[in-house]
């Protein structure tokens, strides 16, 4: 009690010092708390956004070296990649339907297309192929029908996305309908490509979305797999003769431009007219290996009853794979978002980082501001200690001061952080552009306050005291009590 | 001064390592005529072969048919089966590609990919060095056995696939052995090898090409061509209607 009496009376006493470094403090904590909160609204929305929309809690995927997402692999080089195909799928949509925790579950493929009128390209599109019925009941309600409507359960059709619509009459000035026709060529490069001419059965757009899912247009999974070789023949080897895969087996160039004679002799084919004609032979095996492989889906979605349970559900999924010997992977929502999952995260990174720097200078400030006033009061800690004030004593004043700085000011940072928060909350933030509407996961944000903020802010506050008081306790401590009153 | 001016002339001639600038047009013409077909058209079934780490291994044979003279081209598919059919027509500037399975055509790009592989569609019609691309500079080389020219090249146009290019070109009879492609910022994009040709009637074809990607690790493709004529087709043959009708 008596250290925190001489403590306060000291602060008093040097009222513009106090004032400065608690300044500084409010100012820090005031920023942290206003900081920290929004993001961490931000990531709640974004989580909430697409888990109730998108993904579900837990995605399961094929086996893949990389990163697997709802829109693709999503390394640049990876981007034409085919994506694995859930092996056994159907004995696992069997075990998820009946898992007691899991509420919802839905199939999906994911594809790239252009967008043809006629024979003319005129747009991109990403596609996720679904399951109707399936899709309905794990996102309710999250789609906005600007023309025509959903798919109906066995139907083929495209429901293509507003923006990419309003993109191909900005550029092209051609409007697509509902009940146009349109040609979708699958860009997959892991099987060639594929063309299909769909109805477009609506023009939607997600009634929360952003950048990325603006590019995507819904397809009915047959005509998803049927653009991306997802057919019965998508395994079909063919052998290739020892001499055409010799320079790609052994590319070496001395061996390559080593021979004497690079140039085969004169030869000529000829064919007929029939042969141009049966060029192809026999096509009915083709027409077999083309149909579609009603097992073939990227991703199964699932929705939990609880999100608690995430942990259980995804160790029971994980012993099922392992007890049937299928190679599948289980994760959360935010692997298959893809990078707008992880943007509230890197934020969060960047600016706690800023914050940091921050944080060091403001220590700097209030170290040089204590030992200021350690100097201004050596003759009051010499004759202290020439009193009998032990080491302890002094140490204990000091911290005990900047501890009660840090604590006071810390305090009026964190009301004021909460009292910008609340009017920030009641009026709403609009998004300027679609990158703040991405990170706000909409268009007007609420931010609230975070329960880890402030515990974060109270722990950032003690830290400052403690370090900032490390020097100034040291200068004090090293005051010998003769030369401190001679000093006066 | 004038006496000089020879003496000097003679100096830089006869200075040790000085090699008069070959005729680059000419050059360029050579390559051109050996791999066009202004006068007859051109038919071969080639084999391509790609390696993809991630993919593994893939193989298409397809029957190509080229009528340079009037800018047309047909690729057939004849294998894997799943694309039996599928084909590439060119006529002039118009590139489609065409899907049995859905009976339709859609219009595609030069600078696309063919098919997956690191082949480009552009790969498949007439080129012409003459018209697409000037020498920047040059040296003289070796590669493997033969004596070439290296040149670099830059393009005239922006049709072409790629901006920059290296070629290494034999010095006796200007067959193209090499080719690095390069894109706008310089990088590496692809290394072409050309180690094998055929001759028919006049001309010089390239019977067996690789392909590497240099972006990507392992991915290569190998073509190989058979089947070589130059005899002249029908003309229905560059049509859709011919197209539709050998899918039948």
């Amino acid at each position: 009690m008596a250290l925190f009496r001489i403590a306060w009376r000291n602060l008093k006493e040097h009222k513009v010092k106090t004032l400065i470094i608690g300044i500084l403090i409010t100012f820090g904590i005031t920023i942290l708390v206003i900081g920290n909160s929004m993001i961490d609204t931000a990531a709640l929305g974004i989580e909430k956004n697409y888990i109730d929309n998108y993904t579900g809690h837990l995605i399961i995927t094929g086996e893949s070296d990389s990163p697997l997402t709802l829109f693709g692999a999503m390394s640049f080089d990876r981007m034409n990649e085919r994506l694995p195909v859930i092996p056994n799928y159907f004995q696992v949509l069997e075990f998820a339907k009946t898992h007691p925790d899991v509420l919802a579950v839905s199939g999906q493929g994911t594809g790239m297309a252009r967008i043809s009128i006629g024979e003319e390209a005129v747009g991109f599109t990403i596609l996720f192929g679904i399951d109707p019925g399936a899709y309905l009941e794990m996102f309710p309600g999250n789609l906005e029908f600007l023309e025509g409507g959903f798919l109906k359960q066995g139907e083929e059709g495209l429901i293509l996305s507003e923006r990419i619509a309003s993109l191909i009459e900005e550029k092209e000035n051609i409007k697509i309908r509902a009940g146009d026709h349109v040609l979708l060529t699958g860009i997959s490069a892991g099987s060639g490509a594929k063309i299909r001419e769909l109805t477009v059965r609506g023009i939607f757009r997600f009634i929360s979305s952003n950048m990325q899912l603006n590019m995507v247009s819904l397809i009915d999974i047959d005509s998803l797999r049927s653009l991306n070789g997802m057919t019965l023949g998508a395994e079909l080897v063919v052998k290739a003769d020892d001499d055409e895969v010799d320079l790609i087996e052994q590319p070496d160039e001395d061996d390559m431009f080593g021979q004497d004679d690079m140039i085969n002799s004169d030869i000529s084919y000829s064919q007929t007219e029939e042969d141009l004609l049966s060029i192809l032979g026999d096509t009915s095996e083709r027409d077999k290996l083309l149909q579609t492989d009603s097992g073939a889906w990227h991703f199964l979605l699932l929705k939990l009853k609880n999100e608690a349970s995430i942990r259980e559900v995804t160790a029971d999924f994980n012993r099922f794979f392992k007890e049937k010997g299928i190679l599948e992977k289980i994760s959360g929502w935010k692997s298959g978002a893809g990078p707008i999952g992880e943007m509230a995260n890197t934020l969060k990174i960047i600016f706690n980082v800023v914050i940091l720097i921050i944080a060091c200078v403001a220590v700097i400030i209030i170290m040089n501001t204590l030992v200021i006033s350690i100097n201004e009061r050596m003759f009051e800690i010499g004759t202290m200690r020439a009193l009998g004030a032990q080491k302890g004593f002094v140490r204990g004043m000091i911290i005990m001061e900047t501890i009660l700085i840090s604590i006071v000011f810390g305090a009026i940072g964190i009301m004021a952080g909460t009292a910008v928060l609340g009017l920030l909350g009641a009026t709403g933030i609009t998004a300027p552009n679609m990158f703040f509407e991405v990170i706000f996961g909409g268009k007007v944000f609420y931010p609230v306050i975070s329960p880890g903020t402030i515990i974060q802010s109270m722990v950032v506050i003690i830290l400052i005291g403690m370090i900032s008081s490390l020097y100034p306790v040291w200068i004090a401590l090293k005051i010998q009590p003769v030369k401190a009153i001679h000093s006066d | 001064m004038r006496k000089i001016g020879i003496a000097l002339c003679i100096c830089i001639i006869c200075w040790p390592g000085y090699t008069a600038e070959p005729d680059f047009d000419a050059i360029f013409k050579s390559i051109d005529s050996m791999s066009t077909f202004e006068q007859n058209d051109f038919s071969s079934v080639m084999t391509i072969v790609s390696d993809d780490p991630e993919e593994g291994r893939k193989v298409m044979k397809v029957n190509q048919f080229r009528r340079d003279k009037d800018d047309k081209f047909l690729i057939l598919i004849l294998e894997p089966a799943t694309q039996k059919g599928q084909g590439y027509l060119r006529i002039e500037d118009n590139l489609w590609f065409y899907d049995p399975e859905s009976r339709k055509f859609s219009h595609s790009s030069f600078k696309e990919n063919f098919q997956g592989t690191d082949a480009h569609n552009s790969d498949f019609r007439k080129r012409s060095y003459s018209r697409d691309y000037k020498v920047a500079s040059w040296e003289e080389g070796q590669l493997g056995k033969y004596d070439v020219y290296i040149l670099n090249l830059e393009a005239r146009n922006d049709e072409v696939t790629y901006p920059y290019e290296k070629l290494w070109v034999r010095k006796d009879n200007n067959l193209v052995l090499k080719a690095e492609d390069y894109s706008l910022n310089k990088r590496h994009m692809r290394t072409s090898f050309f180690p094998n040709y055929t001759k028919v009637g006049d001309k010089y074809l390239p019977s067996k090409m690789l392909f590497v990607d240099e972006l990507t690790e392992g991915r290569k493709t190998q073509i190989t061509m058979t089947n070589i004529s130059l005899e002249n087709l029908q003309d229905q043959v560059f049509t859709k209607m011919y197209v539709e009708r050998v899918n039948r």
